[in-house]
């Protein structure tokens, strides 16, 4: 008897542990790759504060900041790149890619400091795919190569 | 000031932060060699309407919500002031295509320079780099088969770079079959074609 009451529930864990990993795995999923690290500069990923280096891979969610002599430069799997300039958070709030249809979409958003851009595949295959937030903007990016700065 | 004023002076910091000492400022550049000047469009954030159009590589604009003054510059300068920003910029992604004979996974020889190119732009770009490894076939043989024969040739153009010593960690191999032909070789089923016997390779 115990072992036909207790079988359901130990499926439900059983399922809500498969469930919680996919989440995790899909939460995960690889947007870009750190190339180039200059002075002090890090990530953070949640509550996580993450040092950075060339190879580093990044998430969406994840928060690239640069102290004062700071510098990170990152490609995305779009071809989008950025040029992360000194005393900067920048956010990659949004990102989603299907590398077969390049149909996708992209917002980041520039807390402070300045952030250089050249957009990729997202933003050329449509025209509204990719904006740049800032505290007082919201910049659309159609195809090109600029740089936002926030003080 | 007032007493009074004086007073309620500290309720009115925060607003003044948020609205008086944040600004954002947009420039837009020439594009990279052989691509075009884009734009950037001023959205308002509440419509999400275009508010204004920014396409002339120089100009600069103060944006706030809605509101946005463009500044045209000398295009030269507005580069000169970003040069150092652009100096940590990573460089462009760069693509490779190794071809294959009929049904093999060993490259074909006219093939050889442009493995050695591949693997000259890997050593160059160091630490960080990733490789995006795409395999594909022609269309003799069945869905299937072609679907395993474009996997084993990406699978055999990773083992060619390990072979040479390079296994970035960040790669990542994919074989896409007989499905996504060349532009201009979309063939009927049977028909071979020696284009689209190939590896596509993506250096980032």
């Amino acid at each position: 008897m115990m072992r036909s009451k207790d079988f359901p529930g130990t499926m439900a864990t059983a399922a809500a542990m498969a469930m919680a990993m996919l989440l995790a795995t899909a939460a995960h999923a690889e947007i870009a790759t750190i190339k180039l690290v200059k002075g002090v500069a890090s990530i953070e990923r949640g509550k996580a504060k993450l040092p950075v280096m060339p190879g580093t891979r990044l998430d969406a969610g994840d928060v690239l900041v640069t102290g004062k002599d700071g510098r990170i430069g990152v490609t995305f799997i779009d071809d989008t790149r950025f040029s992360v300039g000194p005393g900067s958070r920048v956010r990659l709030a949004r990102y989603e890619f299907d590398e077969t249809t390049h149909k996708g979409g992209f917002d980041a958003r520039v807390d402070k400091g300045t952030l250089g851009i050249i957009s990729g595949q997202i933003a050329h295959e449509n025209p509204r795919g990719m904006s740049v937030q800032t505290p007082t903007s919201v910049l659309g990016v159609r195809g090109t190569r600029f740089v936002v700065v926030v003080k | 000031m007032s007493r009074a004023a004086l007073a309620l002076w500290p309720l009115f910091m925060p607003i003044l932060f948020v609205t008086g000492c944040a600004s954002s400022t947009v420039t837009l550049l020439q594009g990279e060699p052989g691509n075009p000047v884009g734009a950037v469009a001023v959205v308002d954030p509440k419509s999400g309407a275009d508010v204004k159009l920014i396409e002339t590589a120089g100009t600069s604009a103060r944006v706030n919500g809605a509101s946005a003054s463009l500044r045209p510059g000398d295009p030269a300068k507005a580069e000169a002031r970003h040069a150092a920003l652009f100096e940590a910029m990573p460089r462009p992604p760069r693509r490779f295509v190794l071809t294959f004979p009929e049904g093999s996974t060993s490259l074909t020889a006219e093939s050889l320079p442009e493995r050695q190119q591949l693997i000259d732009e890997i050593r160059a770009r160091g630490p960080g780099v990733d490789v995006q490894i795409e395999g594909h076939s022609d269309r003799v043989g069945s869905d299937a088969d072609n679907d395993r024969l474009s996997r084993d040739r990406a699978r055999a153009a990773r083992d060619m770079l390990a072979g040479e010593g390079l296994i970035p960690a960040n790669s990542r191999f994919v074989g896409r079959g007989e499905r996504a032909p060349v532009a201009g070789h979309a063939t009927a089923d049977g028909i071979e074609d020696a284009a689209n016997r190939r590896v596509e390779i993506v250096v980032r």
